[in-house]
């Protein structure tokens, strides 16, 4: 059997390849994960030497459970036997983030019947400022949102063969590796009301599935994130995340913002794609993704989502509503005097959308990497401290220091099932600033402290030098090299 | 063969009331069968077999009305109390018996004579016996319904009463209807929330049976009547029991609720919803008006108690069509409701062993009868706990379960027992003791886990390390001390 190759197929498989290429040379520039990554590679690591994600976690604030979808973390460990575990936390994140492209091209071609706006619309995807922003991250949700829109793309065909069987294959996977899937399916019950209230008939396979795969993903998760429902209520949406980082973690969105992370051509043509496809087309696949875009501005805007993930999914469905205007004008550039530039005004196009996207690129993003001085700190504090020591350190560097050191932490970035966290996580700062002594040596009491670790980065934050209660009797300073690790002494509050 | 067909479907009508009465048998077996084995669950544990809360008030006052008497006075709290038709009803078994251990039957006999007037009434308001069979099942996994007919609930009272309201009421003869006022009156007399709703939910009910109004309208008027004359002669303002700012936290049983829904018989509900509203006009109101109590209920429990019933209905109506509709694939419509009756089972499982696994247990009963061979005093502890330790130790708690409705300053006092609990030197809890009269402190594993983390902090601290906390039992993590303010000694000369 000889498979034929389409021209089509090459150009889409090369721009795959161009964006994956630029994802990772610009990720092997930096060295190191940010910090959230670092809990991916434990899980992976856990995974690839027992078979079973890590679930009682003896390092994590000093003991602790994990619930969560483990798929992507077995997708890590299954690559860890054929290459090092932090090259395939590098790659695998990149080549899924540059497969999105594929998709999009799919999407907006079943949508539009129109390769070169496909193309477009798929080259935008591929370049969307907030997508460079998860360069050095292991993250879920590469899989994840690539999952929900092959979800979104197979629902799109649902009533062509295979199309059920696929859709449900991929919601069971998408189950296995994040609860972001409920994202894509409250849009669609959206997409029904919007035909509802169009007086559209509603295809009678799109709401069984929709229905069928709603009960799916609420059923699997009321069973895996029951105890955590009921410690936390409803602020189980928020992640139990401390108040303090809550407004950090879950931003404010603003105009400028959007343009900032989406680029102002999609932006543009992806709002101009709304009012067409609302008032004129009716096109009933692009109302999926404008409920999908509504819905994900609205959980922004609500801070249901994190903005990372808020905006990623904005601009990657206006990225695909984007193709319905450049569609339309292609069809009404055809009809005019000028249709033999039609090349020329794409390919201005494109590079308008390079030309306005080159300034988000240029700016130096707000690394969360760590410095290698603290991974050496830390490296120093597996070779040199007693296996059962708490170190503490900043709540971002939990993660950092379970990996790295191999040791106990106080706090790190997955607050689920962690009671008074707000408590725990004013304590941990208030370590870093306190002046007076009784009141560090209580709270390090209290939490079993061994080792402080005093990042370079919490340097930076909390603008010191070294901690101000750290006298001599008490503390020593055991490693001083960019940054610092103080040993805790043991003292009581009477000493 | 014309003949032989309706000669057929004339047999089949003729067993007709043995086919409903056999739905109706098995539908009661296996409601019998669930409130029962959560009661055996809680026994097999060695748990005394009503869970902590409300169940523990009524008893008390049923027993204080045997022993003292009509009182207006809660006699161990010496707060405000209302006589309660539901009190007197439970201290008629207690004196005809002399012997708590008859109650336990109490709640699995209102719940099954409940589930049969609901049965009944939906076939009187034209619902399929099979229709009304399922609504049973479902009914059957509702959370509300295993809590209020698992415990002695003043909720399970008024349900009950208002189905046998409401089924006395339609009747079409003259001595059912007067009893049917009758249960009525006692109905307002039981709570005033309670009656309101209840006249609600049965105006709808004659509206959609297309009855007249006066089944309704004499019965209310008379109930009202006796509510006034009775806070007259009580010369106390009627209390609206039951209301509370929306919390998902007291709205769903997934996060803890003790009279919740769950959250997927809830959805199912609003399939229901959409389908009923879609396929006739003539009945929008009516289904507008549940949704009205739907969402009302989520400020008052009493409303979610009787939205759990209406909801069982509107579940059928959802599974009915989710199976009769013609799916375009098998396999969907398989899993789908696969899922759902998944879902039923959790929510019945769920429930079930919020109700086993919570306290009293054997050693905490244990710590309490040892508190009753204590001089009496007054105990802190925490509030959830304070109905046990009326019931079991006939001492007066600092607050109860009932504080929030009886005492004037609950608030005031909450706060207090925070800043108790969180004192860790004897000068800070010294005055708020002494204010309060507290002699004993009881401290359980949960508290110390839920208010301290397990690390021994605050209250838990001062008492192990304070001379004035004298060590009166210890026991599994029990702890009961004795408050002994140590007395100042005079300076020689």
């Amino acid at each position: 059997m000889v498979i034929k190759i389409t021209r089509e197929q090459i150009i889409v498989a090369m721009l795959f390849l161009i964006v994956l290429a630029i994802r990772l040379f610009l990720s092997f520039q930096t060295p190191g994960f940010d910090y959230d990554s670092y809990y991916a590679l434990r899980q992976a690591e856990h995974i690839s030497q027992t078979g079973l994600p890590l679930f009682k976690d003896l390092l994590s604030y000093s003991g602790r459970t994990f619930i969560a979808p483990p798929f992507f973390y077995y997708l890590l460990a299954g690559f860890s036997f054929i290459m090092p575990l932090e090259l395939a936390a590098k790659l695998i994140p990149s080549i899924i983030w540059a497969a999105l492209v594929i998709i999009i091209y799919l999407i907006v071609k079943y949508l539009t019947k129109n390769r070169t706006a496909a193309f477009i619309s798929s080259l935008f995807s591929g370049f969307v400022p907030v997508l460079f922003t998860t360069l050095n991250q292991a993250s879920v949700y590469s899989l994840s949102l690539f999952l929900i829109f092959l979800l979104s793309y197979a629902f799109l065909r649902i009533e062509e063969k295979g199309f059920t069987t696929m859709s449900i294959v991929v919601t069971i996977i998408l189950l296995l590796t994040h609860a972001s899937v409920f994202i894509l399916l409250i849009s669609f019950f959206v997409y029904f009301i919007i035909l509802a209230l169009e007086k559209q008939e509603i295809s009678k396979k799109e709401a069984e599935i929709a229905l069928f795969l709603f009960f799916l993903s609420l059923w699997f998760y009321v069973l895996l994130y029951k105890k955590a429902f009921f410690l936390h209520g409803i602020s189980f949406i928020w992640q139990n995340i401390p108040s303090p980082l809550l407004s950090s973690y879950f931003q404010d969105i603003s105009f400028f913002g959007v343009i900032y992370a989406v680029g102002i051509i999609p932006l543009l043509l992806g709002v101009y794609a709304i009012y067409i496809t609302s008032f004129k087309t009716r096109n009933r696949a692009a109302m999926v993704y404008i409920s999908f875009a509504l819905i994900s501005f609205i959980m922004l805007w609500l801070k249901l989502v994190p903005f990372q993930i808020g905006l990623l999914l904005l601009s990657l469905n206006l990225a695909i509503l984007s193709g319905v205007v450049i569609k339309t004008s292609l069809v009404a550039l055809s009809k005019t005097k000028i249709s033999r530039f039609t090349w020329i005004i794409t390919g201005a196009l494109v590079i308008l959308f390079i030309i306005t996207v080159i300034p988000s690129f240029l700016v130096k993003p707000n690394t969360s990497i760590p410095p290698p001085e603290d991974v050496k700190a830390l490296e120093w504090v597996r070779n040199n401290t007693e296996e059962n020591a708490v170190i503490l350190g900043k709540v971002q560097e939990g993660f950092l220091i379970n990996y790295v050191a191999d040791r106990k932490n106080v706090a790190d970035s997955n607050f689920l099932l962690i009671k008074e966290i707000n408590q725990r996580y004013d304590d941990i700062n208030s370590l870093f600033t306190l002046r007076l002594k009784s009141e560090a040596l209580r709270l390090l009491n209290k939490y079993d402290v061994g080792y402080v670790f005093l990042s370079s980065k919490s340097m930076q934050e909390y603008n010191l030098t070294q901690l101000f209660y750290a006298e001599k009797s008490c503390f020593d300073l055991v490693y001083d090299k960019g940054a610092k690790v103080y040993e805790f002494l043991g003292c009581d509050v009477e000493q | 063969m014309k003949k032989l067909i309706t000669s057929k479907k004339q047999a089949e009508h003729q067993n007709l009331p043995d086919r409903k009465a056999g739905l109706l048998l098995i539908a009661l077996m296996i409601i019998c069968v669930f409130l029962s084995l959560t009661l055996i669950l809680r026994a097999y544990h060695g748990k005394p077999i009503f869970p902590t809360g409300e169940s523990y008030y009524n008893m008390r006052m049923a027993n204080s009305l045997v022993y003292n008497g009509v009182t207006t006075q809660d006699p161990l709290q010496e707060t405000y109390y209302a006589p309660s038709p539901y009190h007197f009803f439970l201290s008629f078994f207690l004196f005809v018996f002399n012997s708590y251990s008859v109650l336990w039957f109490i709640p699995i006999f209102l719940g099954l004579a409940s589930a049969l007037l609901f049965f009944r009434l939906l076939t009187i308001m034209g619902a399929h016996k099979e229709q009304a069979f399922y609504a049973l099942l479902i009914l059957a996994v509702t959370p509300v319904f295993i809590v209020v007919f698992t415990g002695l609930y003043l909720l399970g009272w008024l349900i009950f009463l208002s189905l046998l309201s409401f089924a006395l009421l339609t009747s079409k003869r003259k001595m059912p209807r007067m009893v049917g006022m009758l249960c009525f009156i006692i109905l307002a007399l039981s709570s005033l929330v309670g009656f309101i709703i209840a006249s609600m939910v049965f105006l709808m009910m004659l509206i959609l049976m297309k009855r007249k109004l006066n089944a309704l309208i004499a019965p209310a008027i008379a109930s009202l009547a006796a509510v006034i004359i009775m806070r007259l002669l009580l010369r106390q303002l009627p209390m609206l029991e039951g209301f509370g700012a929306f919390d998902f936290k007291e709205t769903l049983s997934l996060l803890g609720a003790n009279i919740g829904f769950d959250l997927f018989l809830l959805l199912i509900f609003f399939i229901g919803f959409v389908v009923l509203w879609s396929r006739s006009k003539s009945t929008r109101l009516i289904h507008l008006s549940t949704l009205l109590l739907v969402m009302l209920s989520f400020f008052n429990s009493i409303a979610r108690a009787f939205a759990s019933f209406i909801i069982a209905y509107y579940c059928v109506v959802t599974l009915t069509y989710l199976y009769n509709r013609k799916w375009s694939l098998d396999i969907i419509k398989t899993g789908t409701m696969l899922l759902v009756l998944c879902s039923l089972v959790f929510s019945l499982v769920n429930q079930v062993n919020l109700i086993v696994t919570a306290q009293p247990d054997a050693l905490f009963v244990k710590s309490l009868m040892f508190l009753d061979t204590l001089e009496p005093g007054r105990v802190l502890t925490d509030e959830s706990y304070g109905l046990l330790v009326e019931f079991y130790s006939d001492n007066n708690v600092l607050l109860d379960g009932n504080s929030i409705q009886f005492t004037k300053d609950y608030a005031r006092r909450k706060d207090d027992s925070q800043t108790l609990f969180n004192s860790a030197r004897l000068i800070e809890a010294q005055p708020l003791l002494e204010e309060y009269e507290i002699r004993y402190v009881l401290i359980t594993p949960g508290m110390k886990e839920q208010l301290w983390d397990n690390n021994e902090r605050g209250l838990w601290f001062l008492v192990k390390n304070s001379e004035s906390f004298e060590k009166r039992y210890l026991e599994e993590g029990i702890e009961i001390r004795e408050y002994k303010p140590a007395t100042p000694v005079m300076p020689a000369g």
